[in-house]
């Protein structure tokens, strides 16, 4: 057909303010879902930062009570309590702490401490999880008789070091990568025997509150150097889909355990966020499906008032499809031309949250738009496929 | 398309009228070629014959076949198709786009062969030329059917249906216009379905059919 004249035929009796208004609709509508997609993602990065963990652990124990400081004993998971906390939905995989029975000093290499102007020593204990829990190059995580010790503590020994002792002692401050290359020299010592090995610090956490090293090395020293004591583990660590999901924290906090504070907070924070990002989904789901009702009669509106061109047209030989094509053209473009604008402010406006934190002082990687494209990108192409399929379906009607 | 056939054909709204003529309830064939005039008075759906056979119209008892296929089984596609190799039509309300130029209404058509210089040249012969770049909506009715005429006869078809189409035309530009009518239909080897309301004007040599 002449463009000018299906211009002219099928599309000549738009009514601008109600399109307008119909196109609004969607915008705000596809907006918000959008924008409430990438606050969900944003607001996920912030809650859950990454560590040597990975960002899907908890680590639970049990309250310590009177009677375990009379008693000298530290309350343990016994083997029910472990199969019961697998049972629970959203833990997939559960793993214990197993604590070093022999007693480590850690120094710093004597050469590196010369460099250094001084040195330092320190009695430790030694913890191990099993090795899959662990998210470092399993390479780096091995250890066999003869080779260094790779080690993971927690990263508030290095702020207590840098923010406080280094600065009050006159020692230089140490950021984490070079700590990474430093060597310490560790002496086991239990069982009559003692003896050196070089250790080095493979990674830091946030989570534990503890120092680890890899299950292997654990193992060989409680054999080699241990006291041969063993009991129930007191810490537990769990592998869950989403750790900050309220339904497991509930149930930990039923069962009188402890975990740690920082992760209740996010679960807390979590739980609220969920709740608001659900009404604020509803809402932008609701716009969207009001508006494309809106659309969707306003452009069988606009083909009725073709309605005797198009039966027309069909009289004369064009084929349903040839006729609906400029309606289904028109629809693309409309909500495809929506959908971009607002991909562009979604745009900005992450652009600005971005700045907003960065000026915060938060130093953050927020989640890319992709997300949020790809939902507002589906919502789009079903808002065109229903509108096309009702636009096309009103053609059907007329050109009878 | 050698043959139109209508076996026991009465349209619905037609049930309780008292009908004489040969065409309605009975078997009746045509076929290429030859010119048939339908007449009747109004109301004995002269019309909705020639609606049926274009497809516009569906309510009717009995079957209409063509050659041998019956038209129920033709789909809407099917019928679009028809529309620009086999069938052209001439409406009675003639259709035409208001808000389009004469020949810009002309060119609408799908399957239009005229060039923009065979449309000037058989305008000529049908007194129109001038009009060609005007909105139809500016022209008189004659005129209008003029331009409505050239636009049926501007494809290839086999059938011509032409409902009453000389209703807005004087006697001179009734026979100027049956003369280009035979002529096209003779280099298309159509034939025509033609309707009038008892006015054998211009029908030189059809064969009456009488509802």
């Amino acid at each position: 057909m002449i463009k000018s004249v299906e211009r002219k035929l099928l599309l000549s009796k738009t009514k601008p303010a109600q399109f307008f208004i119909a196109l609004l609709g969607a915008f705000l509508g596809l907006f918000i879902v959008m924008a409430g997609v990438q606050v969900y993602g944003n607001m996920q990065e912030l809650l859950t930062q990454k560590d040597m963990l990975g960002g899907d652990f908890l680590v639970i124990n049990k309250k310590i009570g009177l009677l375990n400081t009379l008693s000298g004993t530290s309350p343990g998971f016994s083997e029910e309590e472990q199969h019961e906390l697998q049972k629970q939905k959203g833990i997939d995989k559960l793993g214990v702490f197993t604590a070093g029975t022999f007693k480590a000093l850690m120094e710093m290499d004597p050469k590196m401490a010369d460099m250094a102007g001084s040195g330092f020593k320190t009695d430790l204990f030694f913890e191990s999880v099993p090795d899959d829990f662990v998210d470092i190059d399993p390479s780096e995580w091995t250890w066999k008789n003869g080779e260094s010790v790779p080690i993971i503590i927690p990263s508030d020994y290095i702020k207590l070091y840098n923010m406080a002792f280094a600065q009050s002692q006159g020692l230089p401050v140490i950021p984490e990568s070079l700590i990474k290359t430093v060597t310490f020299k560790i002496r086991l010592r239990g069982q009559g025997k003692e003896e050196y090995m070089d250790g080095r610090i493979a990674g830091f956490s946030e989570r534990i509150n503890s120092i680890l090293v890899p299950n292997s090395f654990l193992q060989w020293g409680n054999q080699n150097y241990g006291d041969g004591k063993s009991g129930k583990p007191s810490r537990i660590i769990l592998h869950c889909t989403d750790p900050a999901s309220p339904s497991i924290v509930n149930y930990i906090q039923a069962q009188g355990y402890e975990m740690n504070e920082e992760k209740l907070k996010t679960s807390k924070m979590n739980g609220i966020l969920q709740i608001i990002l659900t009404i604020v989904a509803f809402v932008g789901g609701l716009i969207v499906l009001l508006s494309l009702l809106g659309f969707m009669q306003y452009n069988q509106l606009l083909a009725y008032r073709s309605a005797y061109e198009i039966q027309t047209l069909h009289w004369l030989g064009y084929e349903t499809f040839a006729l609906s094509k400029p309606y289904l053209k028109f629809i693309a473009a409309s909500i495809l031309s929506t959908f971009l604008l607002a991909v562009i402010v979604t745009y900005f406006c992450q652009k600005w949250f971005t700045g907003f934190l960065i000026a915060k002082g938060f130093d953050v990687i927020l989640p890319s738009l992709s997300f949020s494209l790809f939902t507002g990108f589906i919502i789009s192409m079903a808002m065109i496929v229903l509108s096309a399929f009702a636009a096309h379906k009103q053609v059907l009607n007329l050109a009878k | 398309m050698e043959f139109i056939k209508l076996n026991n054909v009465l349209p619905i709204p037609l049930k309780d009228t008292p009908l004489d003529g040969n065409l309605w309830l009975s078997n009746i064939q045509f076929q290429r070629g030859t010119h048939s005039l339908i007449m009747a008075d109004s109301g004995k759906g002269k019309s909705t014959f020639l609606n049926i056979i274009y497809g516009i119209r569906k309510d009717f008892n009995g079957t209409v076949f063509f050659d041998n296929e019956n038209i129920e089984k033709i789909s809407s596609n099917g019928f679009s198709e028809l529309r620009t190799q086999i069938f052209s039509y001439l409406f009675q309300d003639l259709r035409l786009f208001g808000n389009l130029t004469a020949r810009e209404n002309i060119l609408l058509k799908p399957a239009c062969k005229f060039t923009n210089g065979e449309i000037d040249f058989y305008a000529e012969k049908l007194g129109v030329a001038k009009l060609l770049d005007r909105n139809c909506q500016t022209l008189s009715l004659g005129q209008q059917q003029r331009i409505a005429m050239l636009r049926a006869l501007s494809q290839p078809f086999q059938w011509l249906l032409l409902d009453e189409p000389f209703s807005h035309l004087d006697d001179k530009n009734a026979a100027n216009m049956m003369a280009f009518v035979l002529e096209r239909c003779k280099q298309e080897n159509a034939g025509i379905l033609a309707t009038s309301l008892g006015d054998k004007r211009g029908f030189d040599n059809f064969e009456i059919v009488k509802i």
